[in-house]
């Protein structure tokens, strides 16, 4: 009998489409993977089946009953309970209190904890989870929060887990526990969905695999012993290779930005391990990855805003240390991921935002004055250069689409000499033409003889933009090529951990 | 009595209006609203009971109206930070300043006098019950009133109320993780002004002690600080309703130093310094200490 | 300097502006009402009692002069109050550092003698600035360095230095011949000349003018100014771009701290002439709700001040003609806080008022659009 099923569900988002129709099924005991890149549609999906969003089109079943979930606690009252990927804990309680928060045994007026303490306990023991009640959450690893999660679902009755990329934060010996408690789940009666883009794992304990591609369903009734990795990574990354957007790099030039020995270590989790790289000077070199391989760690240390624990910089030649405020004045100039925390003030107007970081010079500040005629015509001069669609210079940046607010900060960023252009992101949720528009604007910025690095999480962004490529995973980069010579199938191994390290080092091929 | 025995009672009687004061200020913060208000609650239910007593000569309707008055005040402060998010340490100091003003505005009307009210009944000491006959210890809870008895009693039930009853679980985890709670079906905002108008509740109890307990008058200002300092305390006891009892004794100890020794030679002023030097530190020393809510300030939909 | 472009405001920058003067006028308006309801409630006339204010309050030359002297002190806290909120920072520090400066405006106004009028003026401002300088770095540093909570800090230090204040007052610095704990009138050379004739309005008012001026002139046209804009709205943003939080907050609360103590010595310096308990006690509090109506602009504060003088000197006509307490003012200048910090309130109930006029339909225009069921 079918648990879950989830009728031409459609979902428009304003601008896109996140899913398109999108048909799923879950039986008793069953375990469905649920495999696609970033913005495939997956989180969506589950998301719909969890009550935090409303489908515009299609129906939900529960046990052939249909069903309407507008909310998590509807969902969990039907006993489809999620494990986010953030953790939905309190450090401070205990294990026994994160878990029966909210549906707590009762003895009169007061806690059962007695009752509570017994259920729990008979839980961690059924599943072998290996975990003291009473411990607070504050001294668990991550492997052990991520069993409080799942044990909340499960003293929820839950018939069905949803998780959320339950692997992305766990070691290696970690996610072997973890399908094992998977497999025990599934003895017992109750159906998962996983969400994740880790094959290996999907392949080891998935009774079925399904795939979602920007949003349409690709194949649902995949079984794992009939596929192999390469199989799905071609599917989930599909073969629409395009590289006519790519303009070839007109003159690359010696070494312009390089990046030694850098590490990074957060909360004892090695967040970057050993990373180098060079950029020359006319060349764009592209991160691709999963986001969460280490990407926003790398940012921030080659923008000065962290402290690694080791990196050299060589701008130029010279050593370049600091904080932000240094490298932004030695002319690495930087376009942030996330736009309106990081790239504006959204409650001051256009001009306040296009000097940020340029505040302090010349043309700018005089004497510690601020040059309002040259900071109205820099500020005019960026509107036209990269066709920022404002009424006048004065409006507040939130008042601008998200389009014209990257053009701006993009603006921002190379409208003034600088070396190197460390962008992240750049058409994240923005439209076509603006898209366009940044793209030609970083070629336009690499062909003066600049150097760019680029970070994103579209794989087809960073495939047409680079001259050069860089794979992250785990904090590593497992791969260094020219995008031509490898397809983008073979690509979407590397950023899955299919297929690991086999180009030369860069090192050795520098200087040529 | 000996002297001991009367510097016990001394300060048992000055760390009262603490004790009440850093309940109230343990239910704000265990929601993770910052608690500055409870100053302004504090005044306005000192403020409420001395009028109802006035009116009625009926202490136990003079409490009643002291805590009505605090909650009423403390719905002002939710209405703000929870509704419409404001800045909590502005909204918490505009609460404040309405209590001192609203309270010399309407004490100008009704007994058209600056600073302070007329005498009237007050609790008085259970000095003629059987805890006076109790050895050794009789004397001292003898010189206390019913108040100390009720702060006694509201210290317990709130330890049991925060760590033993659905409740409570629920409230803490609102101020620890209010995404989180939210996630399990809490509703946050609910919680949220529970938590603040037990905080105005209990804060204008402790106003009603200082009004008529202490002293059978309302003063304007009379709260002195007290919401300030039973806010530190209420923090540094990390949110533990004993821990933050103890602590307030201990302040009503060095208040009750001051106010011994104010008639000795030194100035007075040395001594009237000694409890706000004490919290002042104590706030310095707050965070390395206690680790307050997690989710202090934080609304589940930010 | 061309002058035509030096200030130049777009149009966007008198919409905005003109947004936060209507939220101001409303807050006022809002508050003028509610405390208008409760003089009703307590047998006044409301409107009487409001226009016998103003009346009162531009009566003569002197009742003008009441009104720029009520206003100075008010200017000073406003004015510090607001600099430091541009950071997002709540000084209530400004009390004790007022009643410091106006406590060394006292002792330096009266001991030093050897300086001629002039300069002994600017010197006794000088050392009370510095001295609220000094007082508000300090808390700056237990914020920034030791995690302290700076509105409970300034909470103690305003008691701990009402103390000291009264200590001395009463102790040391005690006048001889008085009955009174005050100390003895500064010197001559040390006073602010008078702007009228036997009213109690000093220079100390075009001092603080100048102030404002001053602070809108840097935070409209230097870096700083720039810099505290950026660090107040977005501080992540700031960061990202080389601007330090930390630092602006000990500028700011420098600032803060040397214009509140400034605004203290200008009182002992005119209108008081010398420290005692209390002299210049509730200005600091009563900065707030200054700076909340002007904006935290310091031209705002300006006006904000003045209206509040008005309502001031006011409702001492009021109070000696009526016996309507002039604590009514303190109420209004609250409600001000609260509904400008707050202005959803006034709209929300705006908002209520119009769905009950037309309450009819079920599914009001401004509620969101149902969303398809899948039950039916």
């Amino acid at each position: 009998m079918q648990i879950v099923s989830m009728h031409n569900i459609t979902k428009i988002f304003p601008g896109t489409k996140a899913l398109d129709s999108v048909n799923l099924s879950l039986g008793e005991g069953e375990i469905l993977s649920l495999l696609g890149e970033n913005g495939a549609g997956k989180s969506t999906l589950m998301n719909i089946l969890y009550g935090i969003h409303h489908p515009d089109e299609g129906e939900i079943f529960f046990r052939e009953k249909q069903v309407d979930i507008r909310k998590p606690m509807d969902a969990i009252h039907l006993g489809i309970c999620m494990v986010h990927q953030h953790f939905m804990l309190v450090p401070a309680f205990s294990i026994l209190d994160n878990i029966i928060a909210g549906a707590e045994p009762k003895f009169g007026p007061l806690i059962d904890r007695k009752k509570a303490y017994d259920r729990v306990k008979g839980l961690i023991d059924k599943f072998h989870f290996n975990l003291d009640p009473n411990v607070k959450v504050s001294e668990l690893s991550v492997g052990e929060q991520q069993r409080v999660e799942i044990l909340k679902a499960l003293y929820r009755d839950a018939k069905v887990l949803i998780l959320d990329e339950p692997t992305a934060v766990l070691t290696p010996g970690e996610v072997d526990d973890l399908l094992e408690m998977m497999r025990n789940l599934r003895r017992s009666g109750t159906s998962i969905i996983i969400i994740t883009h880790k094959l290996r794992e999907t392949l080891a304990v998935a009774d079925r695999i399904m795939v979602l591609r920007n949003g349409v369903l690709i194949r649902d009734d995949i079984k794992p012993e009939d596929t192999n990795i390469e199989e799905l990574a071609h599917l989930m990354v599909g073969h629409s290779i395009n590289l006519d957007l790519h303009r070839e790099a007109e003159h690359v030039g010696e070494v312009g930005f390089e990046v030694r020995d850098l590490s990074i270590t957060e909360n004892g989790v090695q967040k970057l391990n050993n990373i180098n790289f060079k950029i020359h000077k006319g060349e764009i070199v592209g991160v691709a990855g999963v986001e969460g391989n280490g990407q926003t760690q790398l940012l921030e240390a080659i923008t000065g805003l962290a402290s690694p624990d080791s990196m050299t910089v060589m701008l130029n030649g010279e050593p370049l240390t600091g904080d932000a405020y240094s490298f932004l004045h030695r002319g690495v100039v930087h376009v942030p991921e996330d736009r309106l925390s990081m790239g504006l003030v959204p409650d001051l107007s256009l001009k306040d935002n296009a000097i940020l970081g340029h505040h302090d010079k010349p043309f700018a500040a005089k004497h510690g004055l601020v040059q309002k005629e040259n900071i109205a015509a820099f500020t005019e001069k960026c509107i036209r250069e990269f066709n920022v669609k404002t009424p006048n210079s004065d409006v507040l940046a939130r008042a601008l689409s998200g389009g014209n607010q990257q053009k701006l900060i993009m603006a921002r960023a190379l409208s003034e000499e600088s070396e190197v252009l460390v962008v992240a992101q750049p058409t994240r949720g923005i439209d076509v033409s603006a898209s366009e528009y940044i793209h030609e604007q970083i070629f336009q910025y690499r062909d003066k003889g600049k150097c760019v690095f680029l970070v994103s999480a579209d794989l087809d962004e960073v495939y047409q933009m680079s001259d050069r490529l860089l794979v992250l995973f785990n904090g590593e980069i497992v791969l260094e090529c020219k995008p031509q010579d490898y397809t983008k199938e073979e690509l979407g191994e590397f950023m899955l951990g299919a297929r690991k390290k086999e180009s030369i080092p860069f090192a050795k091929e520098a200087d040529d | 009595m000996n002297i001991i025995q009367v510097v016990i009672a001394a300060t048992i009687r000055m760390s009262v209006p603490i004790i009440l004061g850093s309940m109230a200020c343990i239910y704000s913060s265990r929601v993770g609203v910052v608690s500055f208000g409870c100053e302004g609650m504090m005044a306005t239910g000192a403020f409420c009971g001395a009028l109802a007593v006035y009116y009625t000569n009926n202490l136990w309707l003079g409490l009643l109206f002291a805590v009505l008055g605090g909650a009423l005040i403390s719905l002002l402060h939710a209405f703000l930070h929870v509704t419409h998010k404001v800045n909590g340490t502005l909204s918490g100091v505009s609460i404040n300043l309405l209590g001192t003003a609203a309270s010399a505005l309407v004490l100008k009307i009704v007994w058209k006098s600056a600073g302070f009210s007329p005498e009237y009944r007050s609790f008085t000491k259970l000095s003629n019950t059987f805890l006076a006959k109790i050895p050794l210890v009789g004397p001292v809870l003898a010189d206390q009133n019913i108040l100390f008895y009720i702060a006694i009693a509201i210290v317990i039930v709130s330890y049991i109320v925060l760590y033993k009853t659905p409740f409570g679980l629920r409230l803490r985890m609102v101020g620890e993780n209010p995404v989180a709670a939210n996630s399990v079906g809490i509703n946050t905002t609910r919680m949220k002004y529970v938590g603040v108008l037990l905080c105005g509740a209990l804060a204008g109890l402790a106003g009603a002690y200082l009004s008529l307990a202490r002293m059978n008058r309302f003063i304007l200002d009379m709260s002195g600080g007290r919401g300030y300092v039973s806010m530190v305390i209420g923090d540094i006891g990390g949110g533990n309703p004993l821990i933050a009892a103890a602590i307030s004794i201990l302040f009503g100890f060095f208040d009750c130093l001051q106010s011994l020794f104010q008639s000795a030679d030194t100035p007075s002023q040395f001594w009237m310094i000694i409890p706000y030097a004490f919290t002042l530190i104590m706030a310095l020393v707050n965070h390395k200490i206690a680790r307050g809510p997690a989710g202090m300030g934080k609304h589940f939909d930010d | 300097m061309n002058k035509k472009k030096f200030f130049h405001i777009s149009r966007e920058q008198w919409k905005r502006a003109l947004n936060k003067v209507m939220v101001s006028a409303v807050s006022f308006i809002a508050s003028i009402v509610i405390v208008g309801i409760v003089i009703w409630i307590s047998g006044y006339s409301p409107i009487e009692t409001y226009v016998s204010m103003v009346k009162g309050a531009f009566r003569s030359q002197t009742s003008i002069a009441l009104v720029f002297s009520e206003a100075t002190p008010l200017l000073f806290t406003g004015l510090a109050f607001a600099i430091a909120f541009r950071v997002r920072l709540v000084n209530v520090g400004i009390e004790g550092q007022m009643m410091m400066g106006a406590l060394v405006g006292a002792i330096v106004g009266h001991f030093v003698t050897f300086l001629p009028h002039i300069p002994h003026v600017f010197f006794t401002m000088l050392i009370a600035g510095l001295t609220g300088m000094v007082i508000a770095l300090f808390i700056g540093f237990l914020k920034v360095k030791l995690g302290a909570n700076e509105v409970i800090i300034s909470m103690m230090l305003n008691s701990i230095f009402t103390y000291i204040g009264s200590y001395l007052a009463n102790g040391p610095l005690r006048a001889k011949v008085t009955g009174v704990a005050q100390t003895e009138i500064i010197q001559e050379t040390a006073l602010l000349s008078k702007l009228v004739p036997k009213s109690q309005l000093t220079t100390g008012y075009l001092i603080g003018l100048f102030i404002a001026i001053v602070l809108a002139f840097i935070l409209d046209q230097t870096v700083l100014g720039y810099k505290i804009r950026i660090a107040g709205n977005n501080r992540i943003a700031g960061e990202t771009y080389g601007i330090k939080a930390t630092k602006l907050y000990y500028i700011a609360f420098m600032i803060s701290g040397f214009v509140a103590a400034l605004g203290g010595s200008i009182m002992t310096q005119g209108p008081i002439t010398r420290f005692s308990d209390g002299a210049v006690a509730g200005y600091g509090f009563q900065g707030i709700s200054v700076a909340a109506l002007g904006a935290y602009n310091p031209l705002g504060v300006i006006f904000s001040s003045f209206l509040y003088g008005v309502l001031r000197a006011g409702s001492y006509t009021v109070n000696r003609t009526t016996n309507i307490p002039y604590e009514f003012v303190d109420v209004i200048q609250v409600m001000v806080v609260v509904f400008v910090s707050a202005p959803q309130i006034i709209f929300s109930v705006k908002k209520w008022f119009k769905k009950r006029k037309t309450a009819k339909p079920k599914h009001l225009p401004d509620s969101p659009a149902p969303a398809p069921d899948q039950n039916q």
